[in-house]
């Protein structure tokens, strides 16, 4: 899974240290250093505590554009 | 189970917690076989047998090592916000070093003799219940100190 660079972008928007933002989303460093390196895919819980704590919408942090010449159409979620 | 309760563990802790009993539990049983093979192979002529209480020991410290392992490389061994688990691994580091050591000087004296009529007594399973704790903090305490280099930087 592809690093996740929105959340940190997002982070360093609010000033927020990663241990920060896990300790408000209730979460710990460590699960959040791995939901920022694509490590570990977050429910969809988790992401819209993510999300609520930074200001965005799930789309902004946890999508992808689909990629040119994919044939399925879908786009891909983080 | 709330998600903002930080006297829990999160839901990758989750995961990785019921990953690992579940790797546990299969260690467990391959435990068992080979306790049940070691029985009836070790007893033939030839062979040194283990006596009861180290294969208990064996069986019961080689799956919570696995386990407590597991659990510390993929930190989920400590809850969220959770700090006691330098003291229980120190406490873990005292004993495992304090069995080893009374055990081989207890062997060293003679006042227990590792192997007798064939078959290893106690002495095994006293030193890796002692290796074992010993074991599991030095895994804590590398990884405490990795952890610190990996998420030292605050970015």
């Amino acid at each position: 899974m592809a690093r996740n660079i929105a959340i940190k972008v997002a982070r360093a928007e609010k000033d927020m240290t990663q241990t920060a933002l896990a300790k408000a989303v209730g979460v710990s460093r460590q699960t959040m250093n791995a939901i920022e390196q694509g490590d570990y895919n977050p429910t969809i819980k988790l992401c819209r505590a993510i999300c609520r704590v930074l200001g965005k919408t799930l789309d902004e942090l946890f999508w992808i554009d689909e990629e040119p010449g994919s044939s399925d159409g879908n786009s891909e979620r983080r | 189970m709330s998600m903002m309760n930080n006297k829990n563990f999160d839901e990758r802790q989750i995961l990785a917690r019921g990953k690992g009993f579940q790797i546990g539990f299969l260690v467990s049983l391959g435990m068992i076989v080979a306790d049940l093979l070691a029985e009836d192979f070790l007893s033939n002529d030839g062979f040194i047998g283990i006596n009861v209480y180290s294969r208990a020991m064996l069986c019961i410290w080689i799956p919570i090592l696995v386990v407590s392992v597991y659990f510390i490389l993929n930190d989920a061994y400590e809850k969220i916000n959770e700090t006691g688990g330098k003291a229980l691994m120190g406490m873990f580091v005292f004993v495992g070093l304090f069995e080893i050591i009374v055990t081989v000087v207890r062997v060293a004296s003679g006042s227990i003799i590792f192997v007798e009529n064939g078959v290893v007594g106690d002495a095994l399973g006293q030193i890796f219940t002692g290796a074992a704790m010993l074991g599991i903090s030095v895994v804590y305490f590398v990884k405490l100190a990795l952890n610190k280099k990996t998420f030292g930087d605050e970015e």
